[in-house]
């Protein structure tokens, strides 16, 4: 803590602190980089989450953070609406959008099925998806959840859940990543690759 | 303190941003859990996952602390189930139940060994629900509650053995059984050697068995439910007609 701060600007210290990637000491240096920059960075900053708190909500269509509701994405004339792409966290969205290359809609989970964990489907927004797969539009669900147990038991029951719902299920491929060389990869990854090769 | 030992990934949660807790059946030493440094990053995330095999190298200053390992992976690790809903059920079933039964810091290489077998059958669907019938009945006999199949509890016969005692875990043939049929579990033959065939039905009878007695024996004493994980085995199985 800020030995000479007053509570205000401690308080502000220990929640920066608890943000990714942020520890106390750089909360330190971001706290007065906030009150050297005033007018640039402290108020816009506070003005801009508190626009956030007050706006953000989950899209009632696909379970994405926006302001608005329907979604930027599910409002967008201009999106393929016979694409779902399935995603475990807004983060993976965020991702498949970085890349430029998906013009259809998603949908959010919001987490993954764990049996170890005890999270069931009941827990996840499995059932608006069913729904969502079963409009007459849709032609294809897109499975882009992680390659792990937990990703790949849900990719599992999701194509259980979608059989009925007359749509193409697919999944993400996995393999070696782009710049990857095969000395560093792990085994399971090279097998995998191994397994799904293709006529060059 | 410091020790390697061969071991299987039971589970790993993160721990602050680039850490992880992981939960480890070794060999030697049974459950041990340790921090595991950059346990979030790329090349560490694909084999913490339940299931992998890995050498681990654990290091604590002293026996009481948490201590830590380093890992490194073993083959292909649990990827190659993942086109198996099922053996990645059955898969993730073992390393609750292991994880959920065995008491850590105490030498189990039986369990080990019965993980290691099961796991290496996963990509058999024929075959590995009778083996993780076999592995629970593995872990009871490591915690010093085995089944006792050998003969009749009852009139100390060894052959038509079809029942076992749900108080005592020991088998009881069909003829002493008979009065209390329906208070018996039933013994499935495979359980009782290598060379008895499966019939259908049996994976399931099996799974009653073991659950009966792990959840009298091992996970009611702890005032916990069996794991989540699997009770959802047993209904895909069920599902999958595999029962």
């Amino acid at each position: 803590m800020a030995a000479s701060a007053g509570p205000e600007i401690e308080r502000l210290i220990s929640l920066l602190a608890k943000l990714p990637g942020m520890g106390p000491r750089s909360a330190r240096r971001a706290t007065l980089a906030l009150l050297k920059r005033r007018d640039q960075l402290l108020t816009p900053l506070a003005d801009a989450l508190s626009e956030a708190a007050a706006k953000v909500r989950a899209c009632s269509i696909c379970g994405a953070p926006d302001t608005r509701d329907p979604c930027a994405i599910c409002s967008d004339p201009a999106r393929d609406a016979a694409l779902i792409c399935v995603v475990e966290e807004a983060g993976a969205l965020w991702a498949m959008e970085r890349t430029g290359s998906y013009r259809g809609r998603y949908h959010v989970l919001g987490g993954l099925l764990s049996a170890l964990d005890g999270v069931g489907p009941e827990a996840l927004g499995v059932a608006p998806l069913v729904q969502r797969a079963s409009h007459r539009d849709v032609r294809e669900v897109i499975l882009a959840l992680p390659a792990t147990v937990d990703g790949q038991t849900t990719a599992h029951y999701l194509t259980d859940r979608l059989v009925q719902s007359d749509v193409s299920v697919t999944s993400l491929a996995r393999g070696v990543p782009v710049g990857g060389e095969l000395d560093w990869l792990d085994d399971g990854t090279i097998a995998q690759a191994l397994r799904a090769r293709r006529p060059a | 303190m410091e020790f390697e030992s061969d071991a299987f990934v039971l589970s790993a949660r993160a721990h602050g941003e680039t850490g992880a807790i992981v939960d480890l059946l070794t060999e030697e030493k049974g459950r041990w859990v340790a921090h595991v440094a950059g346990g979030a990053s790329r090349r560490m995330k694909p084999f913490l996952q339940p299931g992998a095999r890995v050498i681990a190298r654990f290091r604590s200053r002293t026996s009481e602390q948490l201590g830590s390992a380093q890992l490194e992976p073993v083959g292909e690790g649990p990827a190659a189930l993942f086109d198996d809903s099922l053996a990645l059920a059955g898969l993730a079933a073992a390393a609750a139940v292991a994880q959920g039964a065995l008491p850590e810091r105490e030498p189990h290489p039986g369990a080990f060994l019965a993980f290691e077998a099961l796991a290496s059958t996963f990509h058999i669907p024929e075959v590995w629900p009778a083996v993780f019938v076999r592995f629970e009945a593995g872990l009871l006999e490591e915690l010093g509650f085995g089944l006792d199949l050998g003969k009749c509890a009852a009139t100390g016969v060894v052959d038509d053995l079809v029942y076992v005692s749900p108080r005592t875990g020991r088998a009881v043939s069909r003829d002493a059984g008979a009065p209390y049929a329906d208070r018996m579990l039933a013994l499935p033959p495979f359980m009782l050697g290598a060379q008895a065939g499966l019939a259908e039905g049996e994976v399931g009878q099996g799974l009653d068995l073991t659950g009966h007695f792990l959840e009298q024996f091992v996970f009611n004493p702890m005032n916990r439910p069996l794991p989540p994980a699997r009770m959802w085995l047993v209904d895909k199985l069920g599902e999958a007609g595999r029962l």
